[in-house]
């Protein structure tokens, strides 16, 4: 049975629906405008962070086993919300589903001997995708279906702030037959990213947002979520993109057991009217913050987050005396090219 | 029940060794039903079969006991009972 729509549709603004790529940042600058929940988290996290991974692109050599899990698990939902929302039978859907995920992580090998690759490997990603589909057969989350007919699954969105960075260039005037330097804002920020799935339940819309996890999915998990820079930005992109209230995110969440069968919790988090307003005041003076760091081309290193989340990745890198930072830092990543580094402008 | 997974589980391990463009329909439901079958083995409580493992080695096997084997530790002080 396929999704329906609400009957009081909200309309999706397609224009804020994104394709190709650009660079996020003011040409000749280190000044980025276009920005996604990433990129400003490592901002806010760490300066430093922001710097070695979006600015110079410093990536570790080793392919981050719960990146892969993650990605390939939400593309392997998306490709099942695609064939359901098409009419596909149950069994069909799941029957591709599982043909897809094999075949996208035929290249994937895992060292199952690692906590994380115990955890997050091949076969159990399979078993976790049968798993929750089997879960949510009878989904009392229904996908939200766009005025074109397509299901909302992996929208990449973009849209524009009433605010923009000062760029300052030098630029040959010809009334004044030399070079002169201007300083423009004539180019907005904007907000990038990608929806998951747009869902009704309960005659509301959230946006919905898949997690995996191998921590207990108590009170303690969904509290991370409240406040949350990621799931701020999706209920303000939910807004702006469908033109509809867009009440929050439903947090998804799996958490991959060995020994006992798979859990599935889906925890919510509401945002008010004046929680997103609040999150845009901030951005004001976070994305002021960031074009000074660009135009002091100094980005600082803040050393109370250094022990968050695990452990940051460059924490080696950052404890080692300056002058033999960068011997370290080549030592233990690569740096992408600069087409291969994060960048908020790239669909899915 | 174990019989029924013990099969599942070997026409399971004989789609692993596949390239997944060449899995047929069958196979793919396979795959789909041995997950299943995990999930209720685990919903049971009973636990993943393990492939065999050496208990023993050969008592011939000198250099093999005799990294096993430790010094005593040497009496060090008085040693407390705790109850």
């Amino acid at each position: 049975m396929p999704d329906q729509p609400l009957p009081d549709q909200p309309t999706l603004d397609e224009s804020h629906l994104t394709s190709g790529t650009t660079s996020p940042f003011l040409s000749g600058t280190k000044v980025q405008f276009a920005w996604d929940s990433t990129s400003l988290g490592y901002l806010k996290t760490c300066p430093r962070l922001y710097q070695y991974t979006i600015l110079d692109g410093w990536s570790s050599r080793h392919e981050s086993v719960h990146l892969r899990f993650g990605g390939e698990y939400a593309s392997a939902l998306e490709h099942f919300n695609h064939l359901r929302a098409e009419g596909g039978h149950y069994e069909d859907c799941v029957r591709s589903c599982v043909a897809k995920l094999l075949s996208s992580t035929s290249d994937w090998i895992v060292d199952e001997d690692t906590k994380a690759g115990k955890y997050k490997n091949r076969d159990s990603l399979v078993g976790l995708v049968v798993d929750y589909l089997d879960h949510f057969r009878d989904d009392p989350c229904q996908t939200y279906i766009l005025d074109s007919g397509k299901p909302a699954v992996e929208l990449s969105f973009r849209f524009e702030l009433d605010w923009g960075p000062t760029y300052r260039r030098t630029e040959f005037i010809a009334e004044l037959g030399s070079e002169a330097e201007i300083s423009d804002e004539s180019i907005p920020y904007l907000l990038c990213g990608h929806l998951d799935r747009v869902v009704t339940f309960n005659d509301q819309l959230f946006v919905m947002d898949q997690k995996t996890t191998s921590t207990t999915l108590g009170d303690r998990y969904f509290d991370q979520y409240e406040p949350h820079n990621q799931m701020t930005l999706y209920t303000l992109a939910g807004q702006v993109i469908l033109n509809a209230p867009v009440k929050g995110v439903i947090i998804d969440a799996a958490q991959i057991m060995l020994e006992k069968p798979n859990r599935f919790v889906r925890g919510f988090t509401y945002r008010t009217q004046d929680q997103l307003d609040e999150w845009l005041l901030d951005l004001r003076f976070w994305l002021n913050i960031a074009e000074s760091y660009a135009d002091s081309g100094y980005w600082p290193m803040n050393d109370t987050a250094c022990d968050k989340f695990g452990g940051c990745r460059f924490r080696e890198v950052c404890s080692k005396s300056p002058e033999v930072r960068d011997q370290f830092l080549r030592a233990d990543f690569i740096q992408l090219e600069e087409d291969d580094r994060w960048n908020p402008l790239r669909s899915r | 029940m174990t019989n029924d997974l013990d099969t599942l589980m070997s026409r399971y391990e004989a789609t692993t060794h596949k390239p997944p463009h060449e899995l047929t329909r069958s196979e793919l439901d396979t795959i789909i039903a041995y997950h299943r079958a995990q999930r209720a083995r685990r919903a049971s409580g009973e636990r993943q079969p393990r492939a065999a493992k050496p208990t023993s080695e050969s008592v011939l096997d000198f250099a093999t006991i005799k990294s096993h084997l430790k010094p005593a530790a040497p009496s060090v002080g008085d040693f407390k009972r705790r109850f």
